[in-house]
């Protein structure tokens, strides 16, 4: 029964799937190639840059380049991996029950089915969970192929481009195809609402998750975590003493002879400089924030989709 | 003239949803161009004397830096200029995107649908069925695209305001005449698709890759065209003292102007057995000390600059060969169209 | 059968699908102009495929084809100038109205008679603002009909329009294309595997099955020139089951009974699979 309904799925989906799950597990491949590479470069790579650069043999000029090619690579695959969930999402749910509308396949399925819950579940949760299940790996592909080039832990500075939030993306951004799709009854148009709404709820989610940080921003020393630079969303001074801080400005304004010291690592006499930042030990606090809001925008979605599909006209 | 406006009304209808979400996509992005320039232009203007002596989108301050108290407006208007450049990066995305929406259908669905079977009995000539078909679409498409084209022009001139754009690389293929040609290449392009997979969802796939494939091998069969327009510049104009960037030139590469006045790359240069790992205040490169000593340079290091005076030269290459793509995209269309099946 | 000046022709036209699945095997068929012909068999007879291939839809992998003996895969154009065509469950556009699709039409054959079609769908109470997608499966059908007479083409060919009509719906599309056809004096050609709906309207009956003609004559010769046995016979064409399970046996001649159309084309087709052989190959 099982196989029966994989192979009759794969036959309605075998376009989308062979470019989608299957360029996924592609994708995921290559990243675990090239950070082997990378790996298997990196002790004759840092040998090389030890030398002098005057003196470099052809043997490391050779190394040298072939690093750069890893890590040319290695930045577009993931790249190309942090848009695949929303791509996959468009692409595989959008088309699923519209297309059975448009081309009024319906009729025939919701006749034959005694229920169209059951239906709707049929239809879409072994492509659903395939999309899943290929976004997990390719998370997991992007994570190995990031730690191995980074020498910190991956934090804000990639987020969105590795670890389960790739699936959690998949999954809503699917599951609003679906539900987009069922309303629209209409593949291409679909498709274009579920694209633009994507685009739309991307957006949405980067500004919000941006205020939160901006609220849940701390003051630190300058230099701490200096690789997350672009988390940093004030600086100022932070007296030692009472713990006040300030911005430049008023520390011009108090000490108008320490702009050296100001514009050092240090900051005036009695002040330290600071940065507001996101500490990252937060990262996993705000990954798991952002899963919940798609897994309960999923359900939600689904939801919507269950009751409309019990009402809505089949062609 | 009714004739048109018939295949014009009859095609919109065939097409309304795909039609009115990209003139919305279209207004919308336009409309952001727009809100950004005028904005960057009255910040800009509130506040010169923050913005002094800063190249536009590098910060790159003069001796004195700006003032502390532009801090904060200098965070904002980086901040709306990085947004601003994405609507650009929209814009060059958009004829592509064109192509894949409204291309790719076209006849895929007429085939998929059944429909031309209908069509294509009634029709003489499929020939003519196609440029009747494609011609209203393609047309808003290219009308749209050149909305964007405008509204990206704007945008650009409002972020560049000191610069030449007629003679000026500053994002180029992101503004201006090649939006528009590109989509009628990629237009096209996705027609032809579309004529041969014959099925609606299958053709968008396949057509983002082949239009991807296409433009970038265009891309780079242009590049190396376009080379031979670059002009040899080295990099210090005399001893410790770097040759001023041409802002509104191309940078093609970087390498070594040999003593016989041949260019290299450094990459072809030890590729070649040499060592150029010395380099004076003049920029004179050497393989050794010694020869750094005695003075016996293997070259000086030089940039290849496309200059800004060949933009339009290079927009109108980029743009013909977008638009040849195009029509052979659709001579084969046509081709296809009269040989293949309507089902 | 031989005639002159056929307005539809075959000569040894075979049809092959990928897969080696041969539709047509050497057909030779010659259509006089005038008159409703019904092309009978069941299904993957080969019936759309014959129709097709006059139409230019499908290219003849051995054997040739005419229309008004132009060629139409060397002269598409002038053969599409001689024929109306409905397509088997025809495709309307969804988006369009009743109107659009005869702005269409008018649009791709400027020949095409708007006001003539327009007067057809009238006199059918279809209304012309109303959306394809919401027309009746027999509406939709009549619409197509109508295009197809609109075109005021010579040849009609219209691929099973009555598959999905009711029997009122068949009546009534059977009626409109009889009462065409008489009054424009075209030619048509009408497939179908309901052999009682074209008995009344068609003058001629051609009978395919697996691939080949098994029968083609006039109706009332047709039937004149049959009878049922209920055993056999010298002269039987083949046997086949009855309604009531009896074993009965066409006869070309004399029998114990004449036989219906029916009974002729299920005695054709029978002997047509007792008798199938596979095309040489190419």
């Amino acid at each position: 029964m099982m196989s029966t309904q994989l192979r009759l799925l794969w036959r309605m989906h075998r376009w989308e799937a062979t470019f989608f799950i299957g360029g996924a597990l592609l994708l995921s491949v290559a990243l675990g190639i090239v950070a082997w590479q990378i790996a298997a470069s990196r002790d004759t790579m840092l040998a090389c840059y030890e030398q002098p650069f005057e003196t470099l043999s052809a043997e490391c000029r050779s190394a040298i380049d072939w690093g750069n090619t890893l890590a040319g690579a290695q930045g577009i695959l993931v790249a190309v991996t942090t848009v695949t969930p929303f791509a996959a999402g468009v692409f595989l749910g959008a088309p699923l029950l519209s297309r059975e509308i448009e081309h009024r396949t319906a009729p025939m399925a919701w006749s034959l089915s005694p229920s169209r819950a059951a239906w709707l579940v049929w239809r879409t949760g072994p492509l659903l969970l395939a999309l899943v299940m290929v976004l997990l790996v390719l998370g997991q592909a992007s994570a190995f192929a990031l730690e191995t080039v980074e020498e910190a832990d991956l934090g804000f500075r990639h987020y969105g481009m590795f670890g389960p939030i790739l699936a959690a993306r998949g999954l809503a951004i699917f599951g609003l195809g679906v539900l987009v799709g069922l309303v629209v009854g209409r593949v291409l148009p679909a498709l274009l609402v579920t694209a633009l709404a994507t685009v739309a709820i991307v957006g949405g989610m980067s500004i919000g998750r941006d205020l939160l940080m901006r609220e849940e921003a701390v003051w630190r020393p300058n230099g701490e975590q200096s690789e997350i630079v672009h988390m940093v969303f004030d600086s100022g001074f932070r007296s030692d003493a009472t713990g006040e801080v300030i911005s430049w400005d008023e520390a011009y304004n108090r000490f108008p002879d320490s702009f050296d010291e100001m514009t050092g690592e240090g900051g005036p006499p009695g002040m330290t400089s600071v940065w507001k930042i996101v500490p990252p030990e937060a990262f996993n606090l705000y990954v798991a924030r952002e899963i919940a809001v798609l897994v309960v925008a999923s359900l939600a979605a689904a939801t919507v989709a269950l009751a409309f599909v019990q009402r809505r006209r089949p062609t | 003239m009714t004739g048109a406006l018939t295949w014009a009304r009859l095609s919109y209808r065939q097409q309304k949803w795909e039609l009115l979400l990209v003139v919305i996509g279209v207004v919308g992005l336009t409309a952001g161009m727009v809100w950004f320039a005028t904005t960057l232009t009255a910040l800009r203007e509130a506040s010169p004397e923050c913005l002094a002596g800063l190249s536009p989108g590098f910060a790159s301050p003069a001796e004195e830096g700006p003032p502390a108290a532009c801090q904060a407006f200098l965070t904002e208007y980086y901040g709306l200029e990085n947004w601003a450049s994405n609507l650009t990066t929209l814009a060059w995305v958009a004829p592509f995107g064109m192509g894949v929406v409204l291309g790719a259908p076209l006849v895929a669905r007429e085939i998929d649908g059944g429909t031309a079977q209908l069509a294509w009995s009634l029709s003489r000539s499929r020939v003519g069925w196609l440029l009747r078909r494609i011609a209203f679409v393609t047309l808003l498409g290219l009308g749209l695209l050149a909305i964007i084209a405008v509204g990206s022009e704007l945008l650009t001139a409002a972020i560049f305001p000191d610069r030449t754009l007629g003679e000026d690389f500053v994002w180029f293929g992101r503004r201006g005449v090649p939006i528009v040609a590109r989509g009628v290449g990629a237009i096209l392009l996705g027609v032809l698709v579309g004529a041969v997979i014959g099925r609606v969802l299958p053709a968008v796939l396949v057509s983002i890759l082949v239009i991807g494939l296409a433009f970038t091998g265009m891309s780079l069969a242009l590049d190396q065209v376009n080379r031979a327009e670059a002009t040899l510049r080295p990099m210090y104009a005399g001893p410790g003292v770097p040759q001023q960037f041409d802002v509104a030139g191309m940078q093609v590469d970087f390498g070594i102007e040999r003593t016989d006045g041949q260019f290299m790359t450094y990459t072809e240069a030890f590729e070649r057995g040499l060592n150029p790992n010395f380099t004076d205040e003049n920029g004179q490169v050497f393989e050794s000390e010694e020869d750094l000593r005695s003075g016996d340079p293997i070259g000086r290091d030089a940039m290849l600059v496309i200059p800004g005076e060949k933009y339009p030269l290079l927009v109108l290459r980029d743009s013909a060969v977008a638009v040849a793509v195009g029509l052979l995209a659709l001579a084969l269309s046509a081709a296809v169209v009269v040989r293949r099946r309507p089902a | 059968m031989t005639v002159a000046d056929p307005i539809l022709e075959t000569r040894e036209l075979a049809k092959r699908y990928r897969r080696g699945v041969w539709a047509l095997q050497g057909i030779d068929l010659e259509i006089p102009s005038g008159g409703i012909t019904a092309l009978v068999g069941p299904n993957a007879a080969g019936k759309s495929t014959l129709i097709k291939t006059w139409v230019g839809f499908e290219r003849p992998t051995r054997g040739s084809v005419r229309v008004a003996g132009i060629d139409p895969w060397k002269d598409r154009s002038a053969a599409l100038a001689h024929l109306g065509y409905v397509p088997q469950s025809p495709a309307l556009y969804d988006g369009l109205s009743v109107e659009d699709h005869l702005d269409l039409a008018r649009q791709l054959r400027p020949s095409f008679d708007r006001d003539y079609a327009r007067s057809r769908l009238a006199q059918l109470d279809i209304p012309a603002d109303r959306g394809a997608r919401d027309l009746s499966g027999g509406q939709q059908a009549q619409v197509a009909l109508a295009i197809a007479l609109g075109t005021r083409a010579p040849i009609l060919l219209l691929d099973e329009p009555l598959a999905s009509l009711d029997p009122l719906a068949r009546r009534e599309f059977l009626h409109v294309l009889t009462d065409a056809v008489r009054s424009d004096g075209a030619t048509a050609l009408l497939s179908s595997h309901i052999v009682t709906d074209v008995e009344q309207a068609c003058d001629r009956l051609v009978v395919l099955g697996v691939g080949k003609v098994l029968l083609h004559d006039t109706v009332a010769d047709a039937m004149s020139a049959h009878s049922i046995s209920s055993s056999e016979h010298p002269g039987a064409v083949a046997s086949f089951g009855a309604p009531d399970g009896s074993r009965i046996w066409l006869v070309r001649g004399t029998g114990e009974r004449p036989a219906t159309l029916d009974e002729v084309v299920l005695g054709y087709l029978a002997s047509g699979r007792s008798t199938a052989t596979p095309a040489a190959a190419a």
